[in-house]
């Protein structure tokens, strides 16, 4: 697959809300000054369901959860950090806690804006997210996942948050599937011998593929990759599978406090061997580009394979 | 007929938060209190319709605490069972010293300060949009222009120009740690609203006749909208009237409690 084959996740993401609300009235986008090519046929041809409320995200979710509390499904739209933390309290009081039928599409998750500085980075939102109680959290890796989880979006009548990468990416070589959606999560990698379980949410996890593929076949025939799709409420079936490793390693685009690492250790009961992968506890200035950044910052393919190593031996 | 009816309430209401505030020891009369005839003119008045049990038009409380004065409105008008307001303060009670989207009539969850307008304004627009014949009133405290997102809300009210939509601000010149004049000045307020493009008018929040009357003219201003109630905190109650220390119950004795329910019989005599 070639670069132009590329596709961005809130493309794939708006496309399917786009054919939705043109067959159901009371789907409204809301953008707070944010856009993407798949937007302009919303914004065009959609006029009456689209509101562009200017930047300001606290409003922004306020006003969103005052249309569904009468009846609407609505789609805000914001820049990760901003859609994320800037209207945190608004998430709690007003969606979460009301219940209200509020989809918040949390955009450019990570370093994807790298290299525009801490402002815009979003290393935190799993965190503070996740704390809120009463909503679904889920996380694209690609395209594909994005356009299915956009399709799950519609059928559900709660909170719920979808944090998508910035970049255009390539679809991985596991086809999602909707039972994947359904599930929470999906193999990327399965082996019988089931030595190492390596579990990963959003882009950050191509890393895991390649630095596996560094790696050779001798060491990861024993070691299975799980993309972690809904994070919240945690796949039960999970927890079982979970039981099944002795040896478990996290790798996540965030910085560790409340990470992924964090959600899983909560979520295991037996005695495992944990290596949680993440981004240092601090603020990242350099202007290296987000691949530099993650190589940098102890995302490397060659840190993530010797920590396979390690782990396993 | 009509006045008398507001005085009638405005008592055994007062008279119902007063008593359920000294039984459970806590609360936010002042708040409640600077209010409440407001209230009474919206629910007795006809300003909220309902239709079988239920508001047709809604309420939003954003200044969250004083939601309770809603309660025993509700409870008069077979909203909110009175087996609810008896057990309000035991652990199976679902009235709260703020309101919540679970309690019969009361449409949103309020309590954090400034959300009330945004809340409304997501409300009036979409109804205006589906056609659905629907009132808001929004009404919220002085307290709430300090935060942010009030004025996020504003400028969107008064751009998308519902005229479903009633502000109610109620302006008590107190906030917890006193008059906010002495706090950081919120200047002409009036002025402030008019120049987002909203109707403004401003309003006694005690004067039976002149509240009726602005609501009855606000309501066939076809623009936003919004009613400045000058409020007494604590209304009704010597104790409390004008004091800032009436934002949170403080204990009182049995005779102060019998004195000021008699206090209160002989007002409104």
């Amino acid at each position: 697959m070639n670069n132009l084959e590329k596709k961005f996740q809130r493309d794939e993401f708006i496309k399917v809300i786009y054919n939705a609300a043109k067959k159901n009235k009371k789907i409204y986008f809301l953008s707070a000054d944010f856009g993407a090519p798949a937007l302009d046929n919303f914004r065009h041809n959609l006029k009456e369901q689209f509101l562009h409320l200017g930047i300001c995200e606290q409003n922004m979710i306020d006003f969103a959860c005052g249309m569904a509390l009468e009846g609407a499904k609505v789609y805000a739209y914001a820049m990760a950090p901003f859609l994320a933390l800037r209207c945190l309290e608004q998430h709690k009081t007003a969606t979460c806690l009301m219940n209200a039928n509020v989809c918040s599409i949390v955009t450019g998750i990570g370093l994807s804006y790298a290299n525009s500085g801490p402002t815009h980075y979003s290393t935190e939102d799993f965190a503070c997210l996740r704390s809120l109680s009463n909503c679904i959290i889920y996380t694209a890796s690609d395209p594909d996942t994005a356009k299915l989880i956009a399709k799950k979006t519609l059928k559900l009548s709660k909170p719920v948050f979808v944090r998508l990468d910035r970049k255009a990416s390539n679809n991985l070589t596991s086809k999602v599937t909707t039972k994947d959606i359904n599930a929470g999560y999906r193999y990327l990698k399965k082996s019988s011998k089931k030595k190492l379980l390596i579990i990963s949410q959003g882009t950050i996890i191509e890393r895991a593929l390649i630095a596996l593929r560094a790696i050779g076949k001798n060491y990861t025939s024993a070691i299975d990759v799980i993309d972690l799709i809904q994070a919240k409420p945690f796949p039960k079936n999970l927890k079982n599978i979970l039981k099944k490793y002795s040896r478990i390693m996290t790798i996540d685009e965030q910085t560790s406090e409340g990470s992924l690492g964090s959600l899983i250790k909560e979520n295991i009961s037996h005695y495992a061997k944990l290596e949680c992968l993440s981004l240092p506890d601090k603020f990242i200035f350099e202007n290296l580009g987000r691949e530099k950044l993650l190589d940098d910052n102890g995302l490397s393919v060659t840190i993530i394979s010797k920590k396979i190593i390690k782990i396993l031996y | 007929m009509k006045f008398s009816l507001y005085k009638k309430k405005a008592y055994e209401i007062r008279k119902d938060l007063f008593e359920k505030f000294y039984l459970l020891n806590e609360g936010h009369p002042g708040s409640v209190f600077s209010i409440l005839d407001v209230l009474i003119v919206l629910y007795y008045g006809g300003f909220v319709r309902l239709k079988n049990n239920r508001p047709v038009d809604d309420v939003i409380m954003s200044k969250g605490h004083a939601t309770v004065g809603q309660y025993p409105i509700l409870k008069d008008l077979k909203i909110i069972k009175s087996k609810e307001w008896n057990n309000w303060g035991k652990k199976k009670s679902i009235l709260k010293m703020f309101g919540n989207n679970y309690i019969p009539g009361i449409k949103t969850a309020t309590g954090s300060l400034g959300h009330g307008i945004g809340f409304a304004t997501g409300i009036g627009y979409f109804s205006k949009k589906n056609k659905i014949k629907k009132n808001v009133y929004a009404i919220i405290s002085e307290g709430e222009l300090y935060e942010g997102s009030t004025w996020e809300a504003l400028l969107l009210f008064a751009d998308l120009k519902l005229a479903n939509v009633t502000i109610i601000l109620d302006v008590n010149n107190n906030i917890i740690l006193g008059d906010p004049k002495e706090c950081l000045g919120l200047g002409d307020i009036k002025k402030k609203f008019e120049s987002f493009g909203i109707f403004t008018k401003v309003c006694d929040a005690h004067n039976f006749k002149n509240l009726d009357t602005e609501f009855r003219k606000l309501n066939k201003i076809r623009k936003p909208k919004c009613l400045i109630v000058n409020s007494i905190k604590g209304k009704g109650f010597k104790i409390m009237e004008n004091k800032t220390h009436s934002h949170y119950w403080s204990p009182i004795s049995k005779d102060r409690y019998l004195k000021s329910l008699e206090e209160l019989r002989k007002e409104y005599e």
